[in-house]
């Protein structure tokens, strides 16, 4: 069909009805209702880096995301992406390349490392690129607002006046 | 200092290297990576516990110790704007920062700054300056530590504090390494047992509360009042508030650390972990100003104000406590040198050097320039602190003071005022760094009642606006910028319920599918 593209999806541990739950559970009415299904696109890292201890290096294996809209890297637990073929209209298209991406993930991966290790050190971090890969979010209308909800974590968020 | 406080101390560094090795060795590196992929399997209080043990500086166990038995209960000012402040900001003032510094992509606050205000000089001054005044704010470490060590182990003060110093260097460059997550957690629960240990033992010292106070009031019933000694800030309101801003928004001005983490499942951790940092911090922060009030009492003839918490230790806790309280504290003191010369580093490799030096760096050579950079600060502050030791007190006032007042207007403006632009922010950076200076340097406060921080603040607010508003046809704000701040914002008719529960992380997305709905974002 040329109106689906087959994507890789994270696989997703809430279904639309858990959603609804959710915006009904925090607006405290049954005010709510599904608008449609959206796929955010990340670029999916996995590397393995080094950290030495007073006790030898440790290997320290490490997930990263970096958003393909606005560039911003997050660290990630284990990412699980199956192949899912889904409405080409509900896709967000990547503003940024794999090259960019990489250089995104290498320096938010030192960063992060940096900080939660508490040293000056380099890290040997070698990001392997693991493709691109979407999340879901749920739309939902709750009165006049729309609401995101992450199809993974159940966490919501506002939508701005103009998606309203 | 007994042979048992020296051997307990020892035995606190010995127990916490074997919890380190024990890490490490029974193949817990699965938990080293859930703490640094955000505390996935450490849990919230241990999350909680393990931040607050690198946030209490040297100033909590030396500084607010002099400021209450110099001063009084006047010093409960200082800490009610530190446990408010941390509140404030972050529920209201911060939630915005954070939000539209995820959706710029800054990693850090320096950064954040000239993404805001595009303006290289922007990036230029605020990391220089942030340099300048992180590194004096280690001095107050190296003193804490320096003065800590000596009393401890009974050396001379320029050996201890050299000492202290080479420790700090190695903990900075290797020591962070030590299975961070268990060995803060265990150093920060024996920190708060330790400091309310203290404060309970100086009570039932005294016969309680109500008659400690009664005691002083015997000695100097101005000690009672929220006004200081002798009265000395009565009806000085400037002053009062310059007290109740330092520690509150002051820490605004601080440059910020931003991490992200995306969760596979429901993140409970995070949002516990903020609820068991507020309960630490409230029965934390007041006990090292009680202590150094109670300490009127139980040492009247202290000479240095600023070891008033490790005498009263000293005095009252068996040997074996003092040491393994003497211990946590030091351990707190170089924890937080450490974060401090790390960031500096930081922001010297990255803000300065790369970004204005040589963009092309490697981050080996980012490495040395920040190896570098840390040593310099570290012998620079040691001849400093061993030649002419300013007061960790005038250190931390002086430090936040020139921050708050560079940074805070710029900060608070980014995501509040849409008028506010570059040459505005550089302005308000420059003139609330040199009018908070000035009025330290030339001691402005007493004659003026006037804190530094109070007039720095007022000024940098003043010369942001006026300047923004001069030079908005010359220098306008971007409209992606403008477009940024709109979606930080709270926006439209958004139900308090829905606004309460939003998570504030999926800002940068949210505003995308914002864009792809209005038809400003492209879909496949």
């Amino acid at each position: 069909m040329s109106d689906c593209k087959s994507i890789a999806l994270i696989r997703e541990s809430l279904s639309s009805v858990d959603a609804l739950r959710i915006v009904n559970a925090v607006a405290g009415a049954e005010v709510a209702r599904i608008e449609r299904r959206i796929y955010y696109p990340y670029f999916h890292f996995s590397a393995v880096c080094s950290a030495r201890t007073l006790f030898g290096t440790k290997p320290i294996s490490a997930s990263c995301l970096v958003d393909g809209c606005n560039e911003a890297g997050a660290t990630a637990d284990p990412v699980v992406a199956e192949q899912s073929e889904v409405a080409r209209d509900a896709i967000l298209r990547s503003k940024i390349d794999a090259r960019t991406a990489m250089n995104v993930a290498r320096r938010f991966l030192i960063h992060t490392l940096g900080r939660r290790l508490r040293t000056i050190g380099n890290f040997n971090v070698n990001p392997e690129a693991q493709g691109l890969v979407h999340k879901a979010f749920w739309l939902i209308r709750c009165e006049d607002t729309v609401v995101m909800v992450d199809s993974l974590t159940g966490c919501l968020h506002t939508l701005g006046k103009r998606a309203a | 200092m007994s042979a048992t406080v020296i051997a307990f101390l020892v035995l606190y560094y010995v127990v916490v290297l074997g919890i380190g090795f024990w890490a490490l060795r029974q193949g817990s590196g699965d938990d080293l990576e859930g703490y640094l992929l955000g505390g996935r399997k450490v849990g919230p209080l241990a999350t909680a516990l393990t931040l607050q043990s690198t946030s209490m500086s040297g100033y909590m166990f030396l500084g607010a110790g002099a400021l209450g038995f110099s001063q009084g209960y006047w010093a409960l000012w200082y800490a009610l704007g530190d446990i408010g402040g941390g509140v404030l900001n972050l529920s209201i003032i911060g939630r915005r920062m954070r939000k539209l510094s995820q959706m710029m992509g800054a990693l850090t606050s320096i950064e954040y700054l000239e993404k805001r205000y595009p303006l290289p000089a922007v990036r230029l001054f605020a990391g220089t300056l942030t340099v300048f005044l992180l590194g004096f704010y280690v001095l107050a470490q190296f003193i804490a530590g320096g003065k800590g060590m000596a009393l401890v182990t009974g050396i001379p003060y320029p050996a201890a504090l050299a000492i202290a110093v080479a420790v700090i260097l190695i903990y900075t460059f290797m020591g962070g390494y030590l299975a961070v997550v268990y060995t803060d957690f265990f150093q920060s629960l024996i920190m708060l047992v330790g400091v309310m240990w203290i404060v309970i033992a100086a009570l039932a010292e005294l016969g309680g509360l109500t008659a400690a106070n009664q005691a002083i009031g015997e000695i100097d019933p101005t000690l009672l009042s929220l006004w200081g000694r002798g009265l000395g800030f009565q009806g000085q309101w400037g002053i009062v508030a310059g007290a109740l801003l330092i520690f509150s928004v002051g820490y605004m001005g601080w440059p910020h650390v931003v991490t992200r983490h995306m969760a596979m499942s429901s993140p409970v951790t995070a949002r516990r972990a903020g609820g068991w940092a507020t309960l630490w911090n409230l029965f934390f922060v007041p006990a090292p100003y009680l202590v150094g009030i109670l300490a009127v009492l139980i040492l009247p003839s202290l000479d240095d104000p600023e070891m008033a918490i490790f005498q009263v230790a000293n005095r009252l806790l068996p040997a074996a406590v003092t040491g393994l309280v003497m211990a946590a504290i030091m351990a707190a003191i170089m924890s937080t040198a450490d974060s401090l010369l790390l960031q500096t580093g930081s922001i010297g490799a990255r803000d300065l050097y790369e970004r204005f030096i040589r963009p092309d760096a490697t981050e080996t050579q980012m490495v040395w320039v920040s190896r570098g950079l840390v040593l310099s600060i570290a012998f620079g502050g040691y001849f400093i602190a061993l030649v002419e030791p300013p007061s960790i007190f005038t250190i931390i006032i002086f430090t936040t003071s020139v921050l708050g007042s560079a940074f805070l207007p710029a900060y608070v403006c980014a995501v509040w005022w849409r008028k506010a632009n570059a040459p505005g922010a550089l302005a308000s950076m420059v003139v609330g760094a040199l009018v908070s200076f000035t009025w330290q340097y030339a001691d402005l406060a007493e004659s003026t009642s006037m804190a530094p921080m109070l007039m720095g603040v007022l000024s940098s607010s003043a010369t942001i606006v006026v300047v923004s508003l001069l030079t908005q046809s010359s220098a306008p704000v971007p409209s992606y910028i403008l477009d940024a701040m709109q979606e930080a914002d709270a926006l439209g008719p958004i139900p308090q319920r829905l606004l309460a529960a939003t998570d504030f992380s999926l800002t940068p997305e949210a505003a995308e599918v914002g864009r792809m709905l209005s038809g400003e974002a492209d879909h496949e």
